[in-house]
């Protein structure tokens, strides 16, 4: 098989040595895989012929973007990795929309569009777009700007059978957060918008996690906000608040008391910094699931007890705690979640939450796998 | 506090290798990937020394010391030839271009 990829792609571009198959046999989940090779696809081309050897040696494709998701979304059991970094041109732009190459850095992408942007904004912005969009991923600004799937407007993709197709509309669900399960996103044209200026803040601090949910109640009600996010007493710290629980909330009009735009851009940058911070603090692992709002109180307060540092994000109500590797409590913390309903896979199934797919997703996938890649090629194993 | 890479790829854009390359063996990211399994590559040449990754790396202490891997890569006798040849020119000639002063 090497000795075809070889052939097909070049030395360069084809690689099956012991140091590219450990490096991309992990992503930045730090879940272990194994990879039977690595190739560099350059176009739509390389991906058919790609999908042709797949076919003939009977051997699971495994797409991967910048690795930077922390579910094990491209951790390979077996397959080919496909690196789609090479993908990553600026192939078109208009006042409103750009059109990219999958492997496009989110960075390089913000970086060119100056004012204009693409209001996803990752904490870590080394991710590609391709990724983002197998991933449907969403930033702290959900509440205002939605997920990926919200700004892709078209995609050009190879899919598991090697055809080309031009996906948009009702179809574009069937690739963006499938992880890449149903075929190449190859390039994708992209909604953008003027970039903002920065809007006023409330910082309110909280001594029960009863009285802070009340607030978040009425603020969910308030047209007038953008973005609620709890901060337990070791983030608020970490966040230069003081040790209470705190709430940082995000106004469209003038009722948030921070106006300063200095201060504004000085405590959205600590935000940005935050996951950062906890992995510099030894806090390298994190969960992120998602609740019925009125499962939040019960499930904040239980994570309290047991001084899990805690932040939530309202709504879609994901609630993100840190751990120190290997800590006993994140069994434990698993079984509880479950008990108060959270989905496990809201921002990504991977190799990770694998065994939370439901019933009904992994039905899903087996139809889009009758359309799209019939061979069960893309992904092999992880999702049917 | 934690000094080991967390392997998140930040790393990745700031580093002028894997730019070039589009590889992700060749980033910062790969090198400690190996330093986290312990494993000695010759990859561990294929850097500018620039430490460009420090300004987003979020850990604060993490130092991939390259410099100390390439020394341990020597001593193990696994050199590249350009290397070896300008190690063979210093010992030789006193200079790594093999330069005889006449």
């Amino acid at each position: 098989m090497i000795d075809s990829l070889k052939k097909q792609f070049g030395e360069i571009n084809a690689s099956e040595s012991s140091l590219n198959r450990l490096v991309y046999s992990s992503d930045a989940s730090m879940i272990e895989g194994r990879a039977k090779a690595v190739v560099f696809p350059k176009d739509f081309e390389d991906l058919q012929k790609l999908v042709r050897l797949a076919k003939r040696f009977d051997i699971g494709l495994m797409p991967r973007g910048a690795g930077t998701n922390v579910v094990g979304a491209c951790v390979p059991e077996g397959h080919i990795v496909v690196d789609m970094c090479k993908i990553n041109q600026l192939v078109d732009y208009g006042p409103n929309f750009v059109i990219v190459g999958a492997g496009m850095i989110l960075e390089d992408l913000n970086n060119m569009l100056k004012k204009k942007f693409l209001p996803i904004e990752m904490d870590n912005d080394a991710c590609t777009i391709g990724g983002m969009i197998a991933m449907n991923a969403m930033s702290n600004r959900v509440k205002q700007y939605g997920r990926m799937e919200d700004w892709v407007e078209e995609m050009e993709v190879i899919d598991g059978s090697g055809k080309y197709e031009l996906i948009k509309g009702d179809r574009l669900k069937h690739f963006v957060g499938k992880e890449g399960s149903t075929g190449f996103i190859v390039t994708a044209k992209l909604k953008v918008i003027e970039r903002p200026f920065l809007k006023p803040l409330n910082i309110m601090s909280f001594n029960t996690i009863t009285s802070t949910i009340e607030m978040v109640d009425s603020l969910l009600k308030d047209p007038n906000v953008t973005y609620i996010e709890y901060f337990d007493e070791e983030l608020s710290e970490a966040m230069d608040l003081g040790n209470k629980c705190h709430l940082l909330v995000e106004y469209d009009n003038d009722e948030g008391k921070i106006k300063d735009m200095e201060e504004i851009a000085e405590i959205w940058e600590l935000r940005k910094n935050l996951d950062s911070h906890m992995k510099t603090l030894g806090y390298i692992e994190c969960e992120m699931f998602q609740l019925e709002f009125g499962n939040m109180d019960k499930y904040l307060y239980w994570l309290r007890k047991r001084q899990v540092p805690t932040m939530a994000l309202f709504s879609p109500n994901v609630v993100t705690s840190y751990f120190r590797k290997r800590e006993m409590r994140k069994e434990e913390i698993m079984k509880t979640a479950e008990s108060v309903k959270a989905k496990m896979n809201y921002l990504g199934t991977g190799m990770k939450y694998k065994n939370y797919l439901t019933a009904e997703e992994k039905e899903g996938y087996k139809e889009l796998k009758k359309y799209y890649d019939l061979k069960d090629l893309m992904n092999r194993g992880m999702k049917v | 506090m934690t000094s080991k890479c967390i392997e998140c790829g930040k790393c990745r854009n700031k580093c002028p290798v894997y730019l070039a390359l589009r590889n992700e063996s060749a980033s910062p990211r790969a090198k400690g990937i190996l330093d986290n399994r312990k494993v000695l590559d010759k990859i561990f040449y294929l850097c500018s020394l620039c430490e460009a990754y420090k300004e987003c790396c979020p850990i604060q202490k993490l130092d991939l010391n390259i410099i100390g891997a390439r020394e341990r890569l020597v001593k193990e006798g696994i050199e590249l030839p350009k290397n070896k040849e300008m190690i063979e020119n210093l010992e030789k000639t006193g200079n790594p271009f093999g330069i005889v002063k006449e």
